[in-house]
């Protein structure tokens, strides 16, 4: 009987998680769709690896997420069981408008949500800075773990997270998904945080 | 003739009398000083040495444990435990085999608490500001000391991130308890760091220090002289700061 339940949990969530289809809403330079290492042709799937060139853009949407990636950013979407869809973040700048279950990680990081609209960029070195418009998203780095309300932003680097606060250069993230909004391009300076740096 | 010796005794007197009291000193010193900062959710662990070789041939060694509280993004308060080895005192100018000499300092402990407020900013993008004051206590001598340290640093920023920062630092010693007068000691710093990992960063430091020792109590009513003596020296050292 137990090996019955356990085999039924073990099917339920293995049918719960769907592969997502991504389709272009709107693109900008060459953009790349890789499968299994591959060039493929949009729409872009689950464990895609989508690279967005230097100058480019690319808004990509699904059933359940907007995401509109800027220049140079590199990405794969995956599915988990437990945590939704997650988008590997392998360097570059992500807005995300989601419904669901989804989470945003950096080499160091995860940025976890259900239903918002937020920002990350990443570093090659992992380095992440991350802006919440609406809702709330749950940052997580090895035993650490923030909540960041809407309007307030974190750094995070190989050391820890920062206080969530208000930060200058969030004023310049635009937070337009389609082109029917206006332009959806940005120019963003973003700075470390001089306050998180310690020398006494 | 009568008012001749008059007159000699008169202006050779100082001659005749044995100084007692110290002279001022100048010189060169150098140095290291290490640091290592944990930050866990508000607290930031801190554990610092610094040794150095001071004028006079004496050598000094500080250790130093504690932790800073967060109030804020730019307040913090901290409590450590600090032990000196080579921490020079009026009253250790005395009289040894009958001569006025400083003591030797250099294997003598000198423990205190120290509580801390430290407040930093930013002045635009690559500036910070801070002003540092440090209560300490020095336990076997009951003597406690303002240490008030006003600061600048500017960072040398790549990829929005601190490469190199050049600092600025002035730190006066004012005695709370004891002496008889407002100021102590004063340290001037100009130092440089440049951040080898994001972890740790090292550079070199020089700074221009002057102290002054003055006659205490006992030594006046012994010997019915007086002083106030300078020692001035300029520091060169390396500074290393690892954070984790």
């Amino acid at each position: 009987m137990k090996s019955f339940i356990g085999l039924s949990i073990i099917l339920f969530f293995s049918f719960s998680v769907e592969a997502e289809t991504y389709r272009i809403l709107f693109q900008k330079g060459a953009v790349k769709f890789l499968r299994a290492g591959k060039i493929v042709s949009p729409p872009a799937m689950t464990g895609d690896l989508i690279k967005v060139p230097e100058g480019g853009l690319v808004v990509l949407r699904s059933q359940h997420q907007t995401l509109k990636l800027m220049g140079d950013t590199v990405i794969t979407p995956l599915e988990d069981p437990q945590e939704g869809t997650v988008i590997e973040l392998i360097r570059g700048a992500i807005v995300s408008q989601v419904t669901g279950k989804y989470k945003v990680k950096t080499r160091f990081t995860g940025f976890g949500v259900r239903g918002t609209q937020f920002f990350v960029q990443s570093n090659p070195e992992g380095d992440a800075w991350m802006c919440v418009q609406e809702g709330v998203v749950n940052v997580r780095k090895d035993d650490q773990s923030v909540d960041v309300p809407a309007g307030k932003g974190v750094f995070v680097d190989s050391l820890s997270i920062s206080t969530p606060q208000f930060y200058a250069w969030t004023k310049d993230i635009n937070w337009k998904m389609t082109s029917e909004e206006g332009e959806l391009d940005q120019k963003l300076h973003i700075e470390y945080d001089l306050l998180e740096n310690f020398y006494d | 003739m009568i008012k001749f010796f008059f007159l000699m005794l008169i202006f050779s007197g100082p001659l005749w009398a044995v100084r007692k009291t110290p002279r001022s000193q100048s010189g060169l010193e150098a140095g290291v000083e290490l640091r290592a900062l944990k930050r866990f959710k508000r607290y930031l662990f801190l554990a610092e040495t610094k040794n150095r070789e001071e004028i006079l041939g004496s050598s000094y060694h500080q250790m130093l444990i504690g932790s800073y509280y967060r109030v804020t993004k730019r307040l913090r308060f901290g409590l450590f435990l600090q032990g000196e080895q080579g921490l020079r005192w009026d009253q250790d100018w005395r009289k040894k085999d009958g001569t006025w000499q400083w003591q030797k300092i250099d294997n003598r402990w000198d423990f205190s608490t120290v509580g801390d407020v430290t407040f930093v900013d930013k002045l635009g993008s690559h500036w910070l500001w801070e002003i540092k004051n440090r209560f300490y206590y020095y336990h076997s001598r009951q003597s406690l000391q303002l240490r008030t340290r006003p600061g600048l640093r500017y960072f040398i920023l790549k990829d929005g991130k601190p490469l190199w920062q050049i600092y600025s630092e002035f730190e006066a010693y004012v005695p709370v308890n004891y002496g008889t007068r407002s100021l102590y000691e004063y340290w001037a710093y100009l130092g440089s760091l440049y951040q080898v990992t994001p972890r740790f960063a090292f550079g070199p430091v020089i700074s221009y220090r002057e102290r002054w020792f003055h006659a205490y109590s006992s030594f006046e009513s012994k010997t019915q002289q007086t002083f106030r003596e300078k020692f001035s020296s300029t520091y060169v050292g390396l500074s290393a700061v690892y954070n984790w």
